[in-house]
């Protein structure tokens, strides 16, 4: 489990610290989830994709249940225009060995985000990092619903294409 | 009948997949969402992959150290924690391949006839456990011991083989299909302490150099890297890749382009350079032999 802890722990924070916005709230919400690793370690299996993606998939929804228990529907941002996550600074010092492979999915999922227009983007990570619904995307952009769940199905789906040939989606 | 495809999944159903693999969706809407998931395996399938391109966006958040002591509480907090045990029949699980079979308690083969059907009660009024008999509430007696022991080396199976799976996972990192690793070892006494790896794609000449514990170099100095083609070929010359200075950790990422194809590159090299150069000047620090086919 340390080993674990060292290899992920960097970016498990990083993603709850961004999406609950205080650091002693993304502290709590990355324990709680390699306490439940620890506690289950067979809810994971290679069905459910790369494992990297599947933990942090945990530390989302540990974070989205976290705002929600304390009555805050949205994910606190720090102006009223959202912040692309592709503006955030990726990890500056990639660490070799375990964390090799880690530095490089972190710039392929940010270049297959950049390659997406930027309409679908930008709803993809109001929901992703925001913790948007489409009806309230669509209100806070002011388009149709529609429109909005539109572009967030053709944005995932542009996102498959680009993520499957690099390997990192499981059948 | 052929399985559906992410283009013909129905749209508003697509809509409510987006808004759970979000999280954005009201809980009880996703446990209803989750229920009616898990009665159709076709529209699991392809849940599963929608929801590992979203579980990869996670990855494009920026890594933060979190702060100090995080990981002496969290292992503090682990050691007075629990690990479940997995049942042997849980389809899809990492440890449902690795554990044995369930077998019917064979040891009393006596009780077989008894467990199939109710006991026979005479007065179950007056019988406060059920039995037919003293000796049949001491049969049940040893056999809930019996129980209890195999319960307890199941347990201590399932802690070991949790363990050997959570090892399993760091034995190696993940490399995805059609990328190879190539590891660079130290030469002519240099770089010692140094870890550094190239990852190569052979179908698209991409590659990735990663390295830690560099030594610092003097100002104006680069590390550079060579790909070295294989013997007999018509230019044996060493072809020049990419020129990098590690940080302040010692650290360096390159992304690199090979100017041809990997595979007709024997090994890769570094040299120190006083800047960017066509031709090596000095003694490889490091060299790593490419075996990938």
């Amino acid at each position: 489990m340390e080993t674990l802890y060292d290899r992920y722990v960097r970016q498990c924070f990083g993603l709850a610290l961004r999406l609950v916005g205080e650091p002693a709230l993304a502290e709590e919400v990355v324990q709680e989830v390699f306490t439940k690793l620890w506690s289950k370690p067979q809810s994971y299996s290679s069905q459910k994709g790369a494992f990297v993606s599947w933990l942090l998939s945990l530390v989302h929804h540990r974070s989205v249940d976290e705002l929600r228990r304390r009555s805050r529907t949205e994910v606190p941002l720090d102006t009223d225009e959202p912040t692309s996550i592709l503006n955030t600074t990726a990890d500056p010092q990639p660490d070799p060995g375990d964390q090799v492979w880690l530095a490089e999915q972190q710039q392929i999922v940010r270049q297959a985000l950049r390659q997406l227009p930027e309409n679908q983007r930008l709803v993809l990570e109001l929901s992703y990092f925001g913790g948007f619904s489409q009806s309230q995307i669509a209100t806070k952009l002011g388009q149709p619903l529609g429109t909005v769940k539109t572009r967030m199905r053709m944005g995932l789906q542009n996102l498959r294409t680009q993520l499957e040939p690099r390997g990192l989606l499981s059948d | 009948m052929n399985e559906p495809h992410w283009e013909q999944l129905e749209d508003d159903w697509e809509d409510h997949l987006i808004e759970y693999s979000m999280d954005v969706m009201h809980p009880a809407d996703a446990e209803e969402f989750r229920r009616q998931l898990s009665e159709c395996h076709v529209h699991v399938k392809l849940a599963d992959q929608y929801m590992q391109v979203v579980g990869w966006l996670g990855t494009a958040a920026a890594s933060v150290e979190p702060p100090a002591g995080h990981k002496s509480r969290l292992m503090s907090r682990i050691a007075s924690t629990t690990q479940e045990q997995a049942t042997a029949t849980a389809a899809g699980g990492p440890l449902s391949a690795a554990l044995p079979p369930v077998t019917p308690i064979t040891f009393m083969p006596q009780l077989h006839p008894e467990a199939a059907a109710p006991p026979q009660v005479e007065n179950a009024e007056t019988l406060p456990y059920n039995v037919t008999s003293l000796g049949e509430a001491r049969r049940r007696k040893g056999l809930s011991r019996n129980v209890a022991l195999l319960s307890s080396v199941a347990a201590a199976v399932v802690i070991l083989l949790g363990a050997a799976w959570l090892y399993s996972l760091l034995s190696k990192p993940y490399i995805p299909a059609g990328w190879n690793t190539l590891a660079l070892q130290p030469r002519n006494g240099a770089l010692q302490n140094s870890a550094v790896v190239l990852l190569m794609n052979n179908d698209r000449n991409d590659a990735v150099l990663v390295a830690g514990n560099l030594d610092p170099l003097p100002t104006g100095e680069v590390y550079e890297l060579w790909f070295m083609p294989q013997t007999g070929v018509a230019n044996p010359a060493p072809v020049a890749a990419v020129a990098f200075v590690p940080n302040a950790g010692g650290a360096a990422k390159e992304n690199v382009k090979a100017p041809s194809n990997l595979s007709a590159y024997s090994a890769v090299a570094v040299t120190v350079e006083h800047s960017f150069v066509n031709a090596p000047t000095t003694k490889p620090v490091l060299v790593g032999q490419n075996t990938a086919p």
